[in-house]
């Protein structure tokens, strides 16, 4: 390259943006946001089973990033139940999520109709 | 669209991974014994102490399995453990004992061999883990991601709930021994039928304590073989295509052009989930 082509082009290494930087988030950035809390809610629809007492109101909306355990925190106070009472949860009759499971995911990839069927008994039902 | 195989071969491979662990004692604990030891142990499911060379965990496996080992050893020894609350950590940091040992061990990001980590039998931490580790609490959660993988796959848990309760049992029970063929006995009722396919049963990891990410995912797009690389565009655009971050399984990166229900045939653990960890590119 000529001086003028070599100045011209360290001028331009200067001054053009990167573009790694300035167009695209960072790997770092991507995982940033996706820590931002899901604040949408969901509708939960909770079923008893047997002899499990039946609540007053059974639809309810839950923050979507809140995990299951609070869910069953709060079926638990809902029934004012005792830390020792027994009170197992199923999603559409057939398994017990964990409780540090998300209900936002459960919600999508379990919902009927755009509930999220919660059943509830005071003794293990389908293991 | 594809049907896609069962790879008797590279299934054998996924189960038969295995990962060299080094489990030492937390010095600040008092034990019977008065100094921290280190115990190298063998955890083939047919445990013996030997040689240092042969200590490995498959990564298909739970750490409760591995706490059962462990108590196994120590009554052996004639060392009491009266505590069964047993839980891990690797750099400071609890292992969840309901994850996978090959998650866990891939989400450390540990590059050792053997990894290093430490066992306690006090002071469980119950903010950062589920309590209760035992091998029965496990087996209920193993058997509850098999009903939730066979609830996307087919819509309806109802294969799982119709295997008799031997075969259930089964399932769990060939796992903690090791033997792929009973394993793959019932495992072929759960997952062969390529009709009426729903959805990829498949979770997420990012790094830095993300939630964990589980959406919808069919199999096909619009009735053609669906690629790893598609699913990850559409649930995170941000990162694939790119040359940010690349899939990780069993230790190994996924190509992007591999097809998802073949990956899910054959990638997934013994929970019928595939696992995938997103890390950063080393360019």
């Amino acid at each position: 390259m000529s001086t003028t082509e070599e100045s011209l082009s360290k001028e331009l290494d200067a001054n053009l943006p990167n573009t790694n930087e300035s167009l695209q988030k960072s790997f770092e950035q991507v995982i940033e946001s996706r820590k931002q809390k899901d604040t949408s809610k969901v509708v939960v629809r909770f079923r008893a089973i047997g002899n499990a007492p039946i609540l007053k109101q059974n639809f309810y909306k839950i923050t979507a990033s809140n995990k299951f355990q609070t869910v069953i925190q709060f079926l638990r106070k809902e029934l004012r139940y005792q830390g020792s009472d027994p009170l197992f949860l199923y999603i559409n009759s057939a398994f017990a999520p964990a409780p540090d499971e998300i209900v936002g995911s459960l919600f999508k990839s379990f919902n009927t109709d755009g509930q999220l069927i919660i059943n509830y008994s005071t003794m293990a039902a389908w293991g | 669209m594809s049907v896609a195989v069962f790879d008797d071969i590279i299934s054998k491979k996924i189960w038969n991974g295995k990962l060299p662990i080094q489990i030492s004692l937390d010095p600040t604990e008092n034990h019977a014994f008065t100094e921290p030891i280190f115990v190298i142990l063998t955890l083939f499911f047919s445990y013996s102490c030997n040689s240092i060379d042969n200590m490995e965990a498959s990564r298909c496996s739970y750490l409760p399995l591995v706490s059962e080992q462990l108590l196994h050893i120590y009554n052996g020894l004639d060392i009491e453990i009266i505590n069964t609350e047993i839980w891990y950590d690797y750099e400071g940091e609890p292992l969840k004992w309901h994850y996978p040992i090959g998650l866990l061990y891939d989400m450390s990001g540990s590059k050792d061999r053997p990894w290093q980590i430490t066992v306690h039998f006090r002071n469980f931490p119950n903010e950062k883990l589920l309590k209760s580790p035992s091998v029965e609490a496990a087996q209920d959660m193993f058997m509850s991601m098999m009903k939730q993988a066979d609830f996307l796959r087919y819509g309806t848990t109802k294969r799982v709930m119709n295997l008799s309760k031997k075969d259930q049992s089964q399932l769990w029970e060939s796992l903690s021994l090791d033997r792929y063929d009973e394993y793959w006995n019932v495992n072929q009722y759960l997952i062969s039928d390529t009709d009426g396919l729903r959805y990829v049963p498949l979770r997420i990891y990012l790094p830095d304590q993300c939630p964990v990410i589980q959406e919808v995912v069919s199999f096909t797009n619009k009735g053609s073989s669906k690629l790893l690389g598609d699913v990850l565009n559409d649930i995170l655009p941000d990162l694939f295509p790119s040359n940010l971050a690349i899939p990780i399984t069993h230790g190994i990166q996924l190509p992007l052009d591999t097809p998802i229900d073949w990956a899910s045939q054959n990638l997934s653990f013994a929970d019928n989930f595939l696992h995938l960890i997103i890390c950063k590119s080393v360019s």
